[in-house]
């Protein structure tokens, strides 16, 4: 009965089940702080697909030129840890598949996986396949390199965190260096943590 | 009216002189070898309704006990009140724990389990009870390195052969002695954790299967894990236990992420690592636990954890590690300037942004790059903060760090126990590192000192949340004890004044009683609800001090870590965790003061040679701080003292 009644005035404020549901991926989340979040990886990688179908010194080359966009040469140089492949995955597969073939993407990443199999061809263990061979890899024309920076400020007396973020973008000419399109996104969010953890 | 006025008074009296006197003439007198039988782990409390009040009385007091450590007044003032009571078989348990009656103490943990009245959120002081038996027992597992022989050896029979955690690039030709010591440790660990936890090995993947969204969370979590590296279900089976509401997720995730990455399963630490990296960042600006926890009625420890800064700091400290040994230079550093953030939240601008080890480590990631202009700044501040940390020499490519000590505990103190205070974890007689590479013998540099970073926060928001309650509280028990002395006047005036024929006057007079004493009925309810007490929820596993040095690596085979005391002498070695990138530029050799699989023998430590004296570390003196970071200080319109910190990501300021 001393349980019942001690217990009885009992609430547990620290359950709250909700079964998995579907987001959009450009909602800002529930769950969110003052860094690169969902959306913003949306955002970005829309804003820099759209600007470079819309570079006219790119697209309307006579040939479609060659382009690798991986992470490799993509920085962080912020204080967020984030995989960059989030970043540069979509801009590459979206930018492709709006090109319809006015651009070609090399996928640098992806050479060691051909140069075995170019191996396997030549050394007579596989045929040559349908398309016959070649005598190289695809060299590139052009290389996406970046970088995500950050600015930090916090407030000892109130406890806000601003972050200011900058993506800044290029595509750079693997011949001459010649820096062929450039852009970048900023965004500045900001937020008070709760009393209770200042 | 005189007679109903004084029978209720008296049978008042008499039910409580009957409580009273039925808890004193039913209970033994405490014998005189009650530490005795307290250390055996033969207390047992079996007493209910007639210990109820006097529980009431007692418990503040016995709270204030465990706050100041004093353990065997603590166990022996719970063990007088024999309360059938969670809260006292904790107090129990923790007093055993901390005298280090370690079986005593799981005996109570036992106990607890037929407890009659269990805890709750405003009857415990918002202790988790069953958290803090899970931490006691990891703990005890591992402080106790030779298990009962029989008990090992029949558990870990019934296992399969654990899998020898593998280096990140494929060492296919591990040499016998490191794999054998790697078995050694793994071996050891399982029994130990096996031992302290009742799950065997065979049915915890079983049990670790969601049953909801946040069941078992770190299982689930570490399960999601693709990684050749198998983790042996004895880790898991420590945190099988754990309670996983969102609560203490990030403390779970932090105690069981310094498991995997101090036995070297470093793609399960970054897992828990980055989920409590996220859970840190998040603003809780609606959270309704974090609004209740700031409430008079609702203990701080309601809240999520996230940790004090020098927690959140280290858990950039680990991540930047596991990405420095993948080679992601990037993300490393992205890690360490989180910690760097971290410390910005100290109010006092002299400890804002003061983590050497951070700096250094940045510097280490642009070595490692080739970046050498951007690291010598880095190694420039970093030394600038801490004059002891060397820069590398030219062609040094590998980074040893080892973790010493233990972590900085948490008390509360002051009248509520409002205040948080910390003091230096447990002393340990291993103070410093070297390390062998070959023939070649490196002392470590002390990096850092956690316990000052948790100790030179300054002041905080929180603090005056604290404060505000406690005076709460502090003007609910004036209420009380004024309500009380206006009821005793007041009841023998009514008294006085129905002996005297004064009907009218002594109907005023009781009037006025009763109103008095059920405002000190009401304000004593109030009072006694106020939850004051600071949250001293911490993480356990870390280390007192961080150490390191750089080198040119050899030979896997050839790397050991030396434990040495204050005089320089070698106290143990162990075999060091290593980790080399897949380009091999760099390598990252680690090693943790604990775990040590077994003795080491006079063979092994005669190699090492005595620490010159200047290069020991004075564990009694922190080299001088300097702010290096560019702050601006601003005074606000009531004359605090507040700043804006401005932090470059790009490194440097």
């Amino acid at each position: 009965m001393t349980t019942v009644l001690l217990s009885a005035c009992a609430t547990d404020q620290t359950k709250q089940n909700a079964p998995v549901t579907y987001k959009d991926v450009s909602s800002v989340s529930a769950v969110s702080g003052v860094g690169v979040e969902s959306q913003d990886i949306v955002t970005v990688s829309d804003i820099m697909v759209r600007d470079l179908l819309a570079d006219p010194q790119i697209m309307k080359m006579t040939r479609a030129p060659r382009i690798i966009i991986d992470s490799e040469y993509f920085k962080n140089e912020s204080t967020q840890r984030i995989n960059k492949n989030l970043i540069v995955d979509r801009l590459r597969i979206n930018l492709q598949r709006a090109s319809r073939g006015k651009l070609m993407f090399v996928s640098r990443e992806s050479a060691g996986m051909v140069n075995m199999e170019r191996e396997l061809k030549r050394e007579g263990v596989t045929d040559s396949g349908t398309s016959g061979l070649t005598k190289a890899q695809a060299g590139a024309d052009y290389r996406l390199t970046g970088r995500i920076s950050s600015l930090d400020a916090r407030s000892t007396s109130t406890g806000t965190i601003e972050r200011y973020t900058q993506l800044s973008f290029e595509l750079i000419d693997l011949e001459n260096g010649i820096s062929l399109w450039a852009n970048q996104y900023e965004m500045k969010k900001g937020g008070q943590d709760d009393a209770v953890y200042r | 009216m005189i007679v109903r006025v004084g029978l209720k008074a008296c049978l008042t009296a008499v039910f409580l002189l009957s409580i009273f006197s039925g808890n004193a003439l039913a209970d033994d007198a405490i014998p005189s070898s009650f530490e005795d039988k307290f250390k055996q782990g033969d207390i047992v409390q079996t007493c209910v309704l007639s210990c109820m009040f006097k529980w009431g009385l007692t418990r503040d007091e016995l709270k204030k006990l465990n706050d100041e450590g004093n353990w065997l007044q603590l166990a022996e003032k719970t063990a007088d009140v024999k309360y059938g009571h969670e809260l006292a078989y904790y107090f129990l348990a923790k007093s055993a724990f901390n005298l280090g009656y370690y079986d005593a103490a799981l005996s109570y943990i036992e106990k607890s389990k037929s407890k009659v009245i269990p805890c709750l959120p405003t009857t415990c002081y918002g202790i988790n009870v069953s958290d803090e038996f899970s931490i006691f027992k990891l703990r005890i597992a591992e402080s106790n390195p030779k298990p009962s022989e029989n008990a090992a050896q029949a558990i870990v029979s019934n296992i399969k052969q654990l899998p020898v955690p593998l280096q990140q690039t494929e060492n296919k030709t591990q040499p016998d002695n490191v794999k054998q010591a790697k078995q050694e440790d793994s071996n050891s660990l399982s029994a130990k954790h096996i031992i302290g936890n009742p799950s065997t090995t065979s049915d915890v993947r079983a049990k670790a299967s969601p049953a909801t969204a946040n069941a078992n969370r770190i299982q689930s979590l570490l399960s999601s894990v693709e990684s050749t590296d198998e983790l042996p279900p004895s880790l898991l089976s420590a945190w099988s236990g754990a309670a996983e509401d969102t609560k203490n997720r990030v403390l779970n995730e932090m105690e069981a992420g310094s498991i995997a990455f101090t036995n070297g399963y470093f793609s399960h630490a970054e897992v828990l690592f980055s989920d409590a990296q996220k859970q840190i960042e998040t603003i809780y600006a609606d959270n309704a636990t974090a609004q209740a926890a700031r409430s008079k009625f609702v203990a701080e420890a309601t809240k999520d954890f996230k940790g004090d800064p020098y927690e959140r700091a280290m858990v950039g400290y680990y991540l930047g590690l596991i990405d420095l040994a993948k080679g992601d230079y990037d993300n490393a550093r992205a890690g360490f300037r989180f910690a760097q953030l971290q410390d910005t939240m100290s109010t006092s601008e002299i400890y804002q942004d003061d983590m050497a080890v951070m700096q250094y480590l940045i510097g280490w990631s642009y070595w490692c790059e080739g970046n050498t202009s951007s690291a010598k700044e880095e190694f420039e501040r970093a030394q600038r903060m801490r004059s002891s940390l060397i820069p590398p020499m030219k062609k040094d490519n590998v980074l040893m760090i080892g973790d010493l000590g233990n972590a900085p505990v948490k008390y509360t103190s002051g009248k509520y126990s409002e205040l948080l205070k910390y003091r230096a974890g447990g002393a340990t007689p291993r103070v410093q590192v070297a390390f062998r590479l070959g023939d070649k013998q490196l002392t470590g540099m002390l990096a850092e000192d956690v316990f000052f970073q948790a100790s030179t926060r300054g002041g905080s928001v929180v603090e005056d949340i604290r404060a505000g309650k406690a005076n709460f509280k502090q003007g609910a028990e004036t209420v009380e004890n004024a309500a009380s002395d206006v009821a005793s006047v007041a009841l023998t005036a009514a008294a006085l004044s129905h002996s005297a024929g004064q009907q009218h006057d002594g109907n005023v007079a009781l009037a006025i009683g009763v109103i008095a004493i059920l405002t000190k009925l009401a304000a004593s309810g109030v009072a006694k609800n106020t939850l004051t007490t600071a949250d001293t929820r911490s993480w356990t596993a870390l280390p007192a001090s961080i150490h390191l040095t750089t080198g040119k690596m050899v030979e896997p085979s050839l790397v050991e870590a030396g434990f040495f005391d204050a005089d320089g002498k070698v106290l143990k070695s162990k075999m060091t965790i290593i980790k080399s990138t897949p380009k091999k530029e760099c390598s990252l050799v680690y090693a943790r003061d604990k775990n040590f699989s077994a003795e080491t023998d006079s063979d092994s430590l005669s190699k090492w040679k005595l620490i010159p004296e200047a290069e020991r570390t004075n564990s009694s003196t922190t080299t001088a701080l300097k702010v290096t970071s560019s702050t601006t200080a601003m005074q606000n319109s009531d004359g605090a003292l507040g700043g804006t910190i401005l932090f470059n990501g790009t490194g440097g300021n």
